[in-house]
């Protein structure tokens, strides 16, 4: 070899090397018994004491946590509507409320207390709410958390119109601060379930007014300074937004208002999204992260084997299905429908597919939501029946049913279910086609009521659904009521009246009857097929302590403030 | 040489309003609603069309043009739907490292792509030639993606050599910015704990990244010294008594570095889009990643601009390709 050339490899060789003495951490090594998965529905959430007491006793590195989601949306409280949000604006933003208790129920945070008819909270019409704050909170910025800043944060969710303000501010027709601790929302008409929202992950979050109107452009409410930084009150700020890495990095509020209890704290945390399953578990098992939210049933099995790492499963709440479009053939048929759900084998598909960790439905409503009261339907798994009742809707060998399908791929393994699902409708012959389509041109003809007139889109879809807060109403509202079409474009009017009604109602008893008829309409008509809920699959290593289960819209919401790592 | 240069501008003005007009149909052939993706499922009638007429995508198409084009000219490329920010000020953010990632790839192309093939040809049909040659064949029939993965579970989860992603230690954070470039950045700052982490996270990318670009250069390069070798005036050179190394490095190499300059504009196409797959697969936040998300969005702002600046550095350097050839064969002159 010449010396030159070997010159140059050598260089190149150099170059390489000493760049290559990472610092990796070490890796867990697995072991043998697996590690069962927890239920741990009932544990109540702990808000940071009213002891403001230093800690010594924190690790000062960072919490990182590894989010397997396609993305958080932005960092503007008044504009974020995905899941994945709440766990960087649930942390950074306080609510009026938040949820918490067994069962789960609005409890208060910013508010001093849950308002009531009793306690004159709650208007004798349902449609006015007086809250009281409690004295002391105050924002990142140093302002205090008042009424007025209450009134400016709702009106500017309503005012932006990005999303959010769906889920409660736009009920509100006025928001006043009737003095400085106390706020009068006055709504569009009665709803039971108001506070309840006000407890959401989603369109709650309080700014500071201070900090709104300092960076302020152009009228632009500071919605492009909200995207990389804060204006909350929340135990923990923004110290560090990096869009392009896909990173946040959160920073403890040491005077926070509502105080800290004894004991070590998550000093920071390191929040990073948009990582695939495979690559979330490789982090975790080498150490490089901490926790890993939402991997995918096929690795969280593999990480339940490794001694290092605790992985749990939670009730979650996003229901998974299969969309019809029920306003035309064959969906538009009863019968058709019915076939379809006596056609669908869920046991097995949950089995082999998801691990058994599918949560199960109440008729058309989440087991786990309030309000999911039992109803009389159900299709059991039956092709003879499926068959038989196809044929009474004019369908047989000499006319097969034949629909197209299209995987959204919303929710893993939609594709393995849907082939699943085609080789058991085989057997009954029925041609069920599944046609990969572009997500975004399929949603733009879906939610924009085209489906019927638009091209090449199929007669069925995978979806999921997703109250924007705890309430059996509100995860139906969702779904079953849209104008001028819902997600099954589906029309009942019976279903459209209850679902009308039912929020006007904030007595409990009063609202079992009207519910328990709804579901019990929404389950017979079989408009769609619940595979189930998708459980919160969280996966930590040993070295993070403290966290604890909350009924929250997500079921692994991250409560920062209790957790803490031992090294 | 100066009226050939001026006719190569022209014509490469004219490839980059091309870009943008075929960019701008295609975006807005496909259909998909940027408006409603961005807003999400329950977004009202009203809301989507409040905030179609702030981008001004109420307009009709050659109207929406039009203002692009307007724009364009003031060195506005609109705003993104994705990000809410000026595409400007998302590209300034992202250019950077995609200029480092594909800076250091064409690196290790030509330092190992070039002398590897040279060696090769030299000692032809040795056990170095015969390696060499299968590992060229090898990577170039290996799609990026691949490497790249197999890298992250070789290098990261088997040795625990090179971290998985990233451009930085997510703790660590980046550099005081100057340039942008990472590395750059560090060395100026003296900050040596993120140079050293800089160039960490860089090896594993650039490496997958380079060694399709390097195989390709090796093969050319080795067959034309080969080619080169074997002509007269290097068999008179070699009858002349001259050492074996003045032949091949002053009379072979410099004849045979003609094709290499011939592909130098190719690899460059190819490690530009070499780094969407790159960019994604590990994390890297460049323009190939940021055109993933912009592409996702259906936003056309940022995709004509991302584009455009593709077909502005494959023009650019494909000019400079070209001048080159009369600086290494002076027989070549333009007029």
């Amino acid at each position: 070899m010449s010396r030159r050339l070997l010159m140059s490899l050598t260089v190149a060789a150099v170059m390489g090397l000493s760049a290559g003495c990472s610092s990796s951490a070490t890796s867990s090594q697995p072991s043998g018994s697996a590690i069962t998965p927890s239920l741990a529905p009932s544990e109540q959430s702990v808000a940071p004491s009213e002891q403001a007491t230093a800690t010594t006793a924190s690790v000062a590195r960072p919490l990182v946590v590894v989010l397997v989601a396609a993305d958080i949306g932005t960092l503007d409280p008044g504009e974020n509507w995905y899941g994945g949000g709440t766990y960087i604006l649930a942390d950074v933003y306080d609510r009026l409320f938040k949820m918490g208790g067994s069962p789960a129920a609005p409890q208060p945070l910013l508010a001093a207390e849950v308002p009531t008819t009793a306690n004159g909270g709650i208007s004798a019409d349902g449609a006015t709410y007086t809250i009281k704050l409690k004295p002391g909170a105050k924002f990142h910025d140093g302002t205090p958390v008042d009424a007025s800043a209450v009134v400016f944060s709702f009106n500017r969710i309503n005012s932006l119109k990005l999303g959010p303000e769906a889920v409660s501010a736009h009920w509100i027709t006025k928001a006043e601060a009737v003095d400085p601790l106390t706020v009068r929302f006055t709504l569009s008409q009665p709803l039971g379930d108001f506070v309840a929202a006000l407890a959401s992950g989603w369109g709650g979050y309080i700014v500071s007014p201070t900090a709104i109107k300092a960076h302020e452009v152009a009228g632009d409410s500071a919605h492009a300074w909200l995207l990389t930084h804060d204006a909350g009150s929340g135990p923990y700020e923004i110290a560090q937004a990096d869009t392009a890495a896909k990173q946040v990095t959160l920073q403890r509020v040491g005077d926070y208002w509502g105080g800290w209890s004894d004991g070590p704290h998550v000093e920071s945390a390191i929040l990073r999204w948009g990582l695939d399953s495979a690559t979330a578990r490789l982090l975790l098992e080498r150490g490089d992260a901490d926790v890993a939210i939402g991997l995918a049933p096929s690795d969280f099995s593999q990480v339940q084997k490794d001694s290092g790492i605790v992985a749990s499963s939670y009730p979650g709440l996003y229901q998974v299905n299969i969309d019809f479009n029920n306003s035309t053939a064959p969906f538009n048929d009863l019968k058709v429908r019915q076939a379809m759900q006596y056609s669908f084998d869920q046991a097995t598909i949950n089995k082999t597919i998801y691990g058994g960790l599918l949560g199960s439905m109440v008729g058309v409503i989440a087991a786990g939501y309030p309000e999911a009261y039992p109803v009389t339907t159900t299709f059991p798994f039956n092709l003879a029946t499926a068959k038989q009742l196809l044929s009474e809707a004019g369908y047989n060998a000499s006319n097969p049913l034949q629909f197209t399908v299209s995987p959204l791929h919303f929710w893993g393994e939609d594709s393995e279910v849907l082939q699943f699902w085609q080789s058991e409708l085989a057997t009954i012959g029925v041609k069920m086609t599944i046609r990969e389509t572009d997500v975004a041109t399929f949603e733009t003809a879906w939610s924009g009521c085209n489906a019927n007139t638009t091209p090449n889109i199929a007669q069925a879809f995978t979806g999921g659904v997703e109250g924007d807060y705890l309430s059996g109403w509100d995860a139906l509202w969702d779904a079953y009521y849209h104008v001028p079409c819902n997600t099954f474009y589906s029309q009942d009017a019976a279903a459209t009246a209850l679902l009308l009604k039912i929020p006007q109602l904030s007595d409990p008893s009063a609202r079992k009857p009207l519910m328990t008829q709804l579901n019990q309409i929404l389950t017979d008509d079989a408009q769609t097929i619940w595979l189930g809920t998708v459980p919160g699959l969280l996966a930590m290593r040993d070295v993070v302590q403290g966290y604890v289960y909350t009924d929250l819209n997500d079921a692994t919401y991250l409560p920062l403030s209790v957790m803490s790592l031992t090294k | 040489m100066l009226r050939y240069v001026a006719r190569r501008l022209v014509t490469m003005v004219l490839v980059w309003v091309g870009v943008i007009i075929l960019t701008f149909i295609i975006a807005n052939v496909v259909p998909r609603d940027p408006v409603r993706l961005r807003l999400g499922p329950r977004a009202t009638a009203d809301q989507v069309a409040a905030l179609r007429k702030e981008y001004g995508l109420d307009l009709p198409l050659p109207m929406q043009f039009i203002r692009y084009v307007e724009n364009l000219a003031q060195g506005n490329l609109g705003t993104s739907l994705w990000s809410e920010r000026p595409v400007l000020d998302d590209l300034v953010d992202y250019v950077p490292a995609t200029v480092e990632l594909s800076g250091a790839a064409l690196l290790i192309t030509l330092l190992v792509g070039v002398p590897l093939g040279v060696a090769a040809a030299a000692k032809k049909g040795s056990a170095l030639d015969r390696v060499a040659s299968a590992i060229a064949t090898f990577a170039v029939a290996s799609p990026a993606f691949w490497i790249g993965t197999v890298g992250q579970i070789v290098f990261y989860r088997a040795l625990g050599w090179f971290p998985l992603q990233g451009q930085i230690d997510q703790v660590l954070g980046p550099p005081a910015r100057i340039t942008g470039l990472f590395v750059v950045d560090s060395v100026l700052s003296g900050d040596v704990p993120r140079l050293l982490s800089s160039l960490d996270h860089l090896v594993l990318p650039a490496l997958a990244l380079s060694l399709w670009p390097a195989a390709a250069v090796f093969r050319q390069v080795r067959s034309s010294v080969l080619e080169t070798m074997s002509t007269d005036y290097v068999r008179t050179a070699k009858a002349k008594g001259l050492p074996a190394r003045a032949v091949l490095w002053g009379h072979v190499f410099r004849n045979s570095l003609l094709p290499l300059l011939s592909i130098f504009g190719f690899i460059t196409a190819a490690l530009l889009s070499g780094t969407f797959v790159i960019e994604v697969v590990f994390g890297w936040p460049g323009v190939g990643w940021y055109a993933t998300q912009e592409i996702l969005a259906s936003d056309y702002f940022g995709t004509i601009a991302i584009t455009l600046v593709i077909a502005v550095i494959v023009t650019t350097v494909n000019l400079i390709v070209d001048l080159g050839y009369s600086v290494v064969d002076p027989r070549i002159r333009y007029s």
